[in-house]
């Protein structure tokens, strides 16, 4: 399954400690120096200005450490497409779920959602008042995203992931939905797009592959017993 | 002037606000444009207290959610087009000429036209508050199609993007003149490798502004007659183009109302250390790499768009630590073994080390794709880049006013009263924008009217709104300073704080044309050379009179 939110938190599990280290480390010397060399005598003092051996090494540890980020990011990026490919071509992992990934296409609209099921030909979309709920079972889910306006963006914060949603082209990823949950204003648009931008939120529901299936059904029933809107 | 006038009222040399307005001299075209690019300041804040206090609480206390979008787009607006980009490059206007030893800057008068287009901008950009419609409301982007004529046809969008061009190509002509005045202008003796660390960041930045702007003016011009004509942005991509013109503009911006300010806290350091800078070569040689790489790493910002070249941006981005880092060594190294006096403008250079090194380990984390797609848009890149932009920005205009104050107007700032506003504006500054970074990482969208209720946010918001009203404490506390010092403030002389540089090698404020003589130019600190040759004088002296050898060390 793709986890961006394992992947999100295992990254920031190496950045965070780092950059609390660098933090601490240079808030102490800064204070070291203040403290130890504060005086009171006014003459200029004749210590040394230039040290390009010393800064020439730390040049390069400081390129060493950019370095290793970048690693780790990249690293995570290859985990990324590859779990986004190997779903496509439903091999291994996936196909033993012996349940396909299924594709939701996601339309967005000053200040609305709607959410295709092509698979299933039902559609979820939210009202004037109504939040639209976002209906996905676990496992893998992958999305194509796009506006019929402005430039909006679709966030899960839980998934600690988005992708901008652009009129006229589809961005394409996949999600791993991990167990059963409801979250209310569980999806956000976090691309700024005018005077209800604040509002724009949809409500996430993840089921169970069985339930899913068993709503899909009923959701489709419903859709035909009625004439469309 | 006639015997029959009454006497004049002002001072000898003093000016006539007309005639301050209409100078020539660059030090009155820097000091005037300073204060107007200051006053910006103040209402860009005031604007930032009133989404602090909408924000306090979930629900709509007292902007509605349109009044809101105006408030955020115009506090954006104000503080990148009309206080921090104008600040960065006027404050070279005033200090360029005097730091290297030129009577005048190159090209006054396009300088003093570079005023009247800077504040025609400002005004017409806040006329649109006058509108049926109110002022511009798509954030200070202006991302297509959000700005085009369907999504947001009020005239207030339309004065936002005159004033955006008149502002920025007042910043641009700022640039050139003083760009030019380093590279024609240099005292006999003063190599580009002798120019103090001050004009260093301001012939970074200079080379910044000149080739980033100019993507600003084409995307606001395109977006005008996209808005006007139409067809400009609507074939498929089009918004993508606009983020790309809109970028490299928009990052490099970011880094030119950094240079200065690093360059001044920089200087306070090293003369509030007593100690020649550390590094000089070094720190001329990472701001340039600084520079070439602030130009290559614009799309970071488009890291989900799905558009770009994450990897590269990635990498580059991450790069930016290296030169970042060598600033950091040469600042600290500066101060080891020095003589150290904690003065205000040296608090304020403080401040600005550690402020703004939480801005920039926050850079680096979302220099990282992965991590981005997370905090993107979030209150995290609005604690990011605040910590930046006041750590580095505010905390080093004021090191620099602290530092530089005294020559200007002849009167030293009250101390007492100094460190009174810095700590109040460190306090503020962490208060308002740590609950932000945990915001941001619990999903609170930036650019939000209001949230609900069942998020939990309000807690965290509400204390970043009393740190916002500490920041508004400090900034009144630095006008009363001001206000107080101009009239009982401590008479300055040349040079209050043993300076290293030309500027103290004159009067404050100095003559028209700045010199009556200056002293030989044998390094990057020439007046710190001149005082330690006397001290030495004095030593050696000394040492004869009790019948020493004199001394060869150095």
């Amino acid at each position: 399954m793709v986890d961006t939110r394992q992947q999100y938190e295992d990254l920031l599990s190496i950045y965070l400690p780092i950059a609390g280290g660098v933090f601490l480390l240079i808030l102490g010397l800064l204070l070291f120096l203040v403290l130890r060399y504060r005086s009171s005598d006014d003459r200029p003092t004749e210590g040394r200005s230039r040290a390009p051996v010393a800064e020439g090494v730390y040049g390069g540890v400081l390129t060493v450490v950019a370095a290793g980020l970048v690693y780790l990011t990249f690293s995570v990026m290859s985990e990324q497409e590859a779990g986004g490919r190997a779903d496509t071509v439903s091999t291994g992992e996936v196909s033993s779920r012996a349940a396909p990934t299924i594709d939701i296409d996601v339309t967005a609209a000053r200040w609305n959602w709607r959410f295709d099921y092509p698979r299933y030909g039902i559609t979820q979309v939210g009202t004037g008042t109504d939040t639209p709920t976002l209906v996905v079972p676990v496992g893998n889910v992958r999305f194509a995203v796009t506006s019929i306006d402005v430039v909006h963006s679709f966030f899960i914060p839980q998934q600690r992931y988005k992708r901008d949603a652009f009129p006229e082209r589809f961005n394409r990823f996949t999600l791993g939905f991990d167990r059963p949950t409801f979250i209310r204003g569980g999806g956000k648009c976090a691309e700024y797009c005018g005077l209800r931008h604040a509002y724009m939120d949809f409500d996430v529901r993840v089921l169970d592959r069985a339930a899913f299936e068993r709503w899909a059904r009923s959701k489709r029933a419903a859709a035909a017993g009625r004439p469309p809107a | 002037m006639t015997t029959l006038a009454a006497p004049p009222r002002r001072r000898p040399g003093a000016l006539s606000l007309l005639g301050l307005f209409g100078s020539t001299d660059h030090k009155h075209i820097g000091l005037v444009t300073g204060l107007t690019a200051f006053s910006f300041f103040l209402i860009g804040g005031l604007l930032a207290l009133l989404m602090r206090t909408e924000l306090a609480s979930s629900g709509l206390q007292v902007l509605g959610d349109d009044t809101y979008n105006q408030v955020f787009t115009m506090h954006g607006s104000t503080m990148f087009y009309l206080f921090a980009a104008p600040l960065a490059v006027a404050v070279g206007v005033y200090l360029v000429p005097l730091q290297i030893g030129a009577a005048e800057i190159v090209w006054p008068r396009l300088a003093l036209f570079g005023y009247w287009l800077f504040l025609s901008g400002g005004l017409i950009m806040y006329a649109g508050f006058l509108t049926a419609d109110g002022a511009a409301k798509a954030a200070w982007t202006a991302f297509d199609p959000l700005s085009d004529s369907v999504a947001t046809p009020e005239t207030g969008m339309d004065f936002w993007i005159i004033g955006v061009v008149l502002a920025t190509l007042a910043t641009m002509i700022w640039a050139a003149c003083v760009l030019a005045t380093i590279v024609r202008r240099r005292a006999p003796g003063m190599t580009m490798l002798r120019i103090p660390v001050f004009t260093w960041g301001m012939t970074v930045t200079c080379l910044l502004v000149l080739t980033a702007f100019p993507a600003l003016l084409v995307a606001m011009t395109l977006l005008y007659i996209d808005r006007h004509l139409g067809g400009v942005f609507t074939e498929p991509g089009g918004p993508i183009v606009y983020q790309h013109l809109f970028w490299f503009y928009g990052h490099p911006v970011v880094y030119v109302v950094f240079f200065p300010f690093l360059a001044a806290a920089l200087e306070a350091i090293a003369v509030c250390s007593r100690k020649r800078f550390f590094g000089y070569h070094a720190m001329a040689l990472s701001l340039l790499l600084f520079t070439a790489l602030s130009m290559s790493v614009w799309a970071h910002h488009m890291f989900v768009t799905g558009a770009v070249s994450n990897r590269y941006f990635s990498l580059v981005s991450t790069a930016l630590l290296v030169p970042a880092g060598i600033e950091y060594f040469d600042s600290l190294a500066t101060m080891w073994r020095g003589r150290i006096v904690v003065r205000t403008s040296f608090l304020f250079a403080l401040g600005f080390l550690m402020l703004f090194l939480i801005g920039g380990l926050t850079g680096i984390f979302i220099g990282s794709p992965p991590l981005d797609y997370h905090v993107h848009d979030t209150y995290f890149i609005v604690a990011h880049f605040h910590y930046t932009l006041i750590g580095g920005t505010v905390f080093g205009m004021f090191a620099g006013i602290y530092h530089w104050f005294p020559k200007a107007t002849g009167r030293v700032l009250d101390e007492g009263l100094g460190k009174i506003n810095w700590l109040l504006l460190v306090i503020g500054t962490l208060l308002t924008f740590i609950p932000q970074f945990f915001l941001g990482h619990q999903g609170m969208p930036r650019r939000i009217s209001d949230y609900p209720a069942y998020e939990g946010w309000g807690g965290l918001n509400t204390l970043s709104t009393i740190g916002a009203f500490f920041i508004f404490a400090g900034v009144l506390v630095f006008l009363v300073n001001v206000a107080r010092s101009l009239r009982l403030g401590r008479v300055a002389g040349d040079d209050p704080w043993d300076g290293h540089t030309l500027e103290w090698a004159t009067t404050s404020p100095p003559p028209r044309h700045n010199f009556e003589a200056l002293p030989p130019v044998r390094s990057y600190a020439p007046v710190l050379d001149l005082r330690e040759e006397r001290v030495q004088e004095r030593e050696r002296a000394g040492a004869a009179a009790r019948g020493f050898p004199p001394s060869e060390d150095r």
